[in-house]
């Protein structure tokens, strides 16, 4: 592989990689909006619960009874100075884990977000063997097909501008 | 009446198995009576499905309580068409639906074909007819619509108040003819890879039928969304059900196959590639449309489960090792023609348009199933719900768009670096002036700002497009609007896709605006007593209850001021239909703008008058069902027929012994 090349593969990869980056960065949980600090915890909390009786409706938009007094409870534990993450912990160990609308990140539970990044990364990779390959094949059977004929170049020369002029112009 | 059903019913499956003895043997015996014959069989099908539809509806209609499906899911009180729809409210009606759908389009495509495509089309009769097959065994053994009961009931059940909506005459068959239509780009699929006839020809004949498919089963999921959004009343139009996404998941891979197969048309490339992706879409529109029946994943809509799934898996199964098993025997034929040239290509960014569409799938598909492996694994009930969609397939979403503004304006083959500049300095232009303008107008959460930067870059870079084709055919004397409608016209094919591409981008714009800027709140109020949200102010009127025939409402009126002048009058509430009197049936209160809705659902209320609300206001809705539309107006720009080549008159009379070729 020519030096060039070896450069080229690296930006593309540097270029993936901060794409990636950014995209990471962009995962972040969504901010929460009321008009007291005491609403705004409490909408932080019902969004990471799900109603224990339906199916994964978050807790903030159930309007079933039981939601109704979960919230209610969420309200008193907040107002009595408990952090949200405490208020959490609390449905968990009422509920177990299903009431959590994102399962703890911890052992197997990791494989879930792991999973999916792995199979992107993965067919990135096939994505970039195949296409080099493939570039790899063509430059090969283009060279076996180069004729050296030094009055050919003209020619070779209109065609590409011809070309660049096509491609211009649509 | 209702035995006439059953009696087409089991006359349908009788033809039908016919129907593919007969093409198969007519391929073995290279026999055309018994190809001929074979279509015949497609026809026959066709029509005794209608007459078997025919006479559900009509028992529907004629109150016919002795059946036990028109029983259980009608009432008399029910309105005309409400009655109607109950055809496909449950899971008998809605199989039946599935298959005379497919029975007609069956002969519809044996018609269009029936002069083309020949070496393709008793396979693909044969392989539609053995899908066709499956339902009909589901439909006379497992799951008949026409079932009797011992008696004759007074009155039905009624319909689940929740799907009694316009929504409901819209979203279930359409989505439902969407997984439908999947089947016949696979039945082409599976004749090219069973034939070895592995060209173009497939690929040509199924261009229409996929690109269909894609634009039924996108308004399947749209309607559902719009449903969702109107009558489930959690203030949002997609939760990340595992039934919604069932009904994304072979959108997005039909999506990927519906770019990837225009590589394989230009450069004869990514064969296997296309027929894998046809092949996983088909079985992913037999698995959505069996996961809302099978009740394995827990749902909103789980309120239809049935023994059904185990048949259905099996299908699955069955169709999966039939499919991947030819593809793989034909694997070595299947080289491509042509190698990439550049990893700046058109071809390169259809590779990644492929890759980030797949990945989506991915997560979405593990993420629904991920429950169902930590129970089987660990025996620990878990939930994957709405953060972990959006945290995984978010950004995923976003490069998606991302990447519709940079691959149109990739050449083909290879690009150089003056096109590139020349095709994207424009657009990136105006996003930065965008997103400085939306910084400066207060827009400050970063993932919002590269979202939208995102956003105006691609409808820039779409819009360029446009420009350009309607400035060069202007320079020729045209006017403008002549210019434009003669561009999408010389080309509908490209310039259709660049419409739904705008529509794709409003879409975007739309959740981005309604995910970030959400404002929510849930007050208690009392009569007389006034709220605040964004924009807009609410004062409570007073709590109410009236009777209406089939149901009982509670509601209540606030009036709605904006920025300071009233704005009108909004009455939320709940609906206790006969039947269903525990399960309330919410009836949103919406006042949808351009800038943003304001929505808001009786949450419940207490003996002294007061009411709890859920308020939301969400901007920029209106343009999700906007984008909504425009996509399916640039599909229907590229579905559109096109005109026959016209017939010219013969002027002179033809001289004795010249050979006229046809026209």
């Amino acid at each position: 592989m020519r030096p060039s090349e070896t450069g080229r593969w690296q930006r593309v990869g540097l270029v993936i990689a901060l794409g990636l980056a950014l995209l990471a960065s962009l995962a972040v949980p969504r901010v929460g909006y009321a008009d007291d600090p005491l609403a705004e915890k409490e909408l932080e909390v019902e969004r990471q619960l799900g109603c224990p009786v339906c199916t994964n409706l978050p807790l903030n938009v159930c309007d079933n009874q039981l939601c109704e007094e979960m919230r209610g409870i969420i309200r008193e534990k907040l107002a009595a100075g408990e952090t949200p993450d405490q208020v959490v912990a609390y449905f968990v160990s009422r509920y177990g884990e299903a009431v959590l609308l994102e399962p703890p990140r911890q052992g197997f539970n990791l494989a879930v977000w792991y999973l999916p990044i792995l199979a992107v990364v993965i067919g990135a990779a096939i994505v970039l063997i195949f296409l080099r390959q493939s570039l790899q094949r063509g430059r090969l059977s283009a060279e076996h097909l180069q004729i050296d004929d030094p009055t050919l170049d003209r020619y070779r020369r209109q065609v590409r501008r011809d070309l660049e002029r096509f491609e211009g112009t649509r | 009446m209702a035995d006439l059903g059953s009696v087409a019913l089991l006359l349908a499956a009788a033809v039908t198995i016919y129907g593919i003895l007969a093409n198969v043997l007519g391929i073995l015996r290279r026999d055309p009576a018994l190809l001929a014959s074979g279509r015949h069989a497609a026809w026959s099908t066709a029509i005794l499905m209608a007459i078997a539809a025919a006479v559900l509806v009509y028992s529907f209609v004629t109150h016919d309580f002795s059946v036990r499906y028109v029983a259980a899911h009608s009432s008399r009180e029910m309105s005309l068409p409400l009655t109607i729809a109950s055809f496909y409210s449950g899971q008998e009606g809605s199989l039946l639906y599935w298959a005379t759908g497919l029975a007609i389009y069956l002969g519809i495509v044996v018609l269009q074909n029936r002069r083309v495509n020949l070496s393709l089309m008793p396979y693909v009769t044969a392989i539609l007819l053995a899908i066709e097959a499956f339902f009909l065994l589901m439909l006379n053994f497992v799951s008949n619509p026409f079932e009797r009961l011992p008696f004759t009931a007074p009155n039905g059940l009624g319909l689940n108040p929740l799907l009694e909506d316009p929504g409901m005459l819209l979203h279930p068959p359409v989505l439902l003819a969407g997984y439908m239509s999947w089947s016949v780009p696979f039945a082409f699929a599976m004749a090219a890879l069973i034939t070895g006839q592995l060209g173009s020809e497939w690929i040509r004949a199924t261009r229409k039928y996929s690109l269909f498919a894609w634009a039924v089963l996108g308004a399947g999921n749209l309607l559902g969304m719009w449903w969702a959004y109107h009558v489930l009343g959690w203030g949002g139009y997609w939760g990340w059900d595992p039934v919604e996404n069932a009904a994304l998941m072979p959108w997005l891979v039909g999506t990927a196959y519906v770019h990837s197969v225009m590589i394989q048309e230009r450069r004869g490339m990514l064969k296997v590639w296309n027929l894998a992706l046809v092949i996983i879409t088909f079985n992913l529109s037999i698995f959505g449309t069996f996961v809302v029946r099978s009740g394995i994943l827990s749902s909103v809509h789980s309120f239809a489960e049935s023994p059904l799934g185990i048949y259905f898996f099996s299908f699955l199964a069955l169709s999966l090792v039939f499919s991947l098993g030819w593809l793989f025997y034909r694997m070595p034929e299947l080289r491509g023609e042509h190698e990439f040239e550049s990893a700046l290509s058109r071809e390169a960014s259809f590779l990644v348009n492929n890759l980030i569409l797949l990945g989506i799938v991915v997560a979405t598909f593990w993420g629904s199933i991920f429950p169902l492996v930590t129970e089987a694994l660990q025996g620990v009930k878990l939930t994957v719900g709405p953060p972990f969609f959006e945290r995984v397939d978010g950004p995923l979403f976003l490069a998606l768009v991302a990447l519709m503004g940079i691959g149109p304006l990739m050449p083909w083959r290879r690009a150089s670096p003056r096109t590139l500049r020349r095709n994207f300095g424009i657009p990136l232009m105006i996003a930065a002036s965008a997103t400085i303008l939306l910084l400066a107008a207060g827009i400050r959460q970063a993932p919002a700002d590269v979202a939208l930067f995102v956003c105006t870059f691609v409808l820039a870079t779409t819009l360029q497009e446009f420009v350009w084709g309607v400035r060069v055919r202007m320079r020729a004397g045209q006017n403008p609007a002549l210019a434009l409608v003669n561009v999408i016209r010389s080309n509908r094919r490209r310039y259709g896709g660049y419409i739904v591409h705008i529509g794709i981008v409003l879409i975007a714009i739309a959740v981005v605006g309604s995910h970030f800027y959400q404002l929510e709140k849930n007050v208690v109020l009392r009569p007389g007593a006034s709220t605040t949200i964004g924009r807009y102010t609410l004062t409570m009127g007073h709590l109410q209850e009236g009777s209406f025939p089939g149901y009982r409402k509670v509601w209540v009126d606030l009036d709605i001021q904006q920025d300071g002048h009233p704005a009108g009058r909004l009455e939320p509430a709940k609906e206790f239909h006969v039947n269903f009197e525990t399960e309330p049936n919410t009836k949103v209160a919406l006042r949808s703008t351009p800038l943003d809705d304001l929505y808001i659902v009786l949450a419940g209320w207490q003996p002294d008058g007061s009411a709890s609300f859920f308020i939301f206001v969400n901007p920029l809705v209106f343009w999700l069902w906007i984008g909504g539309a425009v996509l399916l107006a640039g599909a229907l720009i590229t579905l559109w027929p096109d005109r026959e080549p016209a017939r010219v008159p013969v002027l002179r009379p033809v001289g004795e012994g010249v050979h006229v070729e046809a026209i």
